[in-house]
């Protein structure tokens, strides 16, 4: 016999059945946030500071190929 | 390798493959040279009209201000020294900020114009023409607060999206010029004299430094010159040095020296000679040549009173008075 699941706590509840829906809530708000954030970073990958945004270099104006004497 | 000679300024730097040139921000890469700062300001700031200082353009606007590094001079006693005696590579700080971004950011913050300014901005000089471009078809207007180290062709080519500058005159004096600044006296003044004839309205800036350049000989040869060469309506700037970067050996300029140096150039003829870095109203006041009336009083870069009719004119005579004003 597993006396822990017989356990009560001071209010008269089993603890067991109170693990077992802190769990399913549990892996139920994970995969919805974890679902919200693979849809945020499909939408806009390019968000946040680890990703910078291109910027090539501009060339100047008012330059010319230095000319070598001889 | 192909080595390529900048024609911007008048130092025409000769730039091996993967080099800088003297400014350090424009950069032979495969024989191209790069403006590398183009769209990457690392000072961006919103300032009164009267910090750059202009105090005959729009007298109390707020100004877009931004620079980034580099520098074609090298002044002992720069006060951006940690801006403009850097490559872009060494910054703490680098924005990353487009024409368009930069003239929508002057729009939100109600900017009325856009200073290229900090460091010098001949140095970013594509940065500023593009980003004047449209800021002039968005209705502000465009300031450069220069050294005016620059080729006369490329100067004249920005002129068309300028409006006003204020360029410093750092002393009268070749030999001042190759000591304190590593540059030259005459494209200076070759470049202040296009300014004018370009119709960008010019104020200049002359840095007082003690022993160095206050000699009132000096100053009243380089008050004529303005007289003559730019016009006896275009405002001068005495200001007052204090001790920075590399000359740190020498005392701020004493206020008697500024004062000294104001009167010797309004006696040669020029009507709007001004004294900043002080604290103290009447050397920043705008009076009307004629007949004394009270225009603009300003305390530090706040303007305190403006007295001007709409269109600048003296409230009591009705001349016109030389600037920017609507």
């Amino acid at each position: 016999m597993n006396e822990r699941r017989n356990e009560l706590d001071s209010s008269g509840q089993h603890l067991y059945r109170r693990r077992r829906f802190l769990g399913i809530f549990g892996s139920l708000l994970g995969g919805l946030l974890g679902g919200l954030w693979a849809l945020a970073a499909k939408a806009d990958p390019g968000a946040g500071p680890a990703a910078p945004r291109e910027l090539p270099l501009k060339e100047a104006d008012f330059y010319r190929p230095h000319d070598l004497a001889g | 390798m192909t080595a390529v000679t900048c024609e911007l300024c008048p130092r025409a730097c000769v730039i091996p493959e993967g080099a800088a040139g003297d400014c350090r921000v424009r950069v032979n890469l495969g024989g191209k040279l790069r403006a590398t700062t183009y769209g990457r300001p690392s000072a961006v700031h919103i300032d009164p009209m009267e910090k750059k200082p202009l105090y005959h353009f729009h007298p109390g606007a707020l100004i877009f201000s931004l620079a980034t590094a580099g520098c074609n001079l090298h002044c002992l006693n720069c006060q951006n020294w940690q801006l403009s005696q850097r490559g872009g590579e060494e910054m703490e700080q680098i924005y990353r900020a487009e024409p368009a971004e930069v003239v929508a950011a002057a729009q939100a913050e109600r900017c009325r114009a856009i200073a290229y300014t900090y460091s010098d901005p001949i140095v970013f000089y594509e940065y500023v023409e593009d980003t004047a471009t449209l800021a002039r078809a968005a209705g502000l207007t465009n300031v450069f607060v220069t050294a005016a180290y620059i080729n006369r062709e490329p100067l004249r080519r920005l002129c068309r999206v300028l409006d006003a500058t204020n360029a410093d005159l750092k002393a009268f004096d070749d030999g001042f010029y190759r000591r304190v600044n590593g540059g030259t006296l005459k494209p200076v003044l070759d470049a202040l004299v296009t300014f004018r004839q370009e119709g960008v309205w010019v104020e200049v800036t002359n840095l007082v430094i003690p022993t160095l350049n206050d000699d009132l000989a000096m100053i009243r040869r380089m008050s004529r010159w303005i007289a003559a060469e730019m016009g006896v309506d275009t405002p001068l700037h005495f200001s007052r040095f204090t001790p920075q970067y590399r000359m740190r050996n020498l005392p701020p300029t004493p206020t008697q020296t500024l004062e000294r140096a104001r009167n010797e150039a309004r006696d040669v003829g020029l009507r709007y000679v001004y004294i900043g870095n002080v604290l103290g109203d009447e050397g920043s006041t705008t009076r009307c040549p004629r007949d004394g009336t009270l225009h603009i009083r300003r305390s530090g870069f706040v303007l305190t009173e403006n007295h001007l009719t709409p269109d600048g004119r003296c409230p009591t005579c009705n001349d016109k008075i030389p600037g920017v004003w609507s």
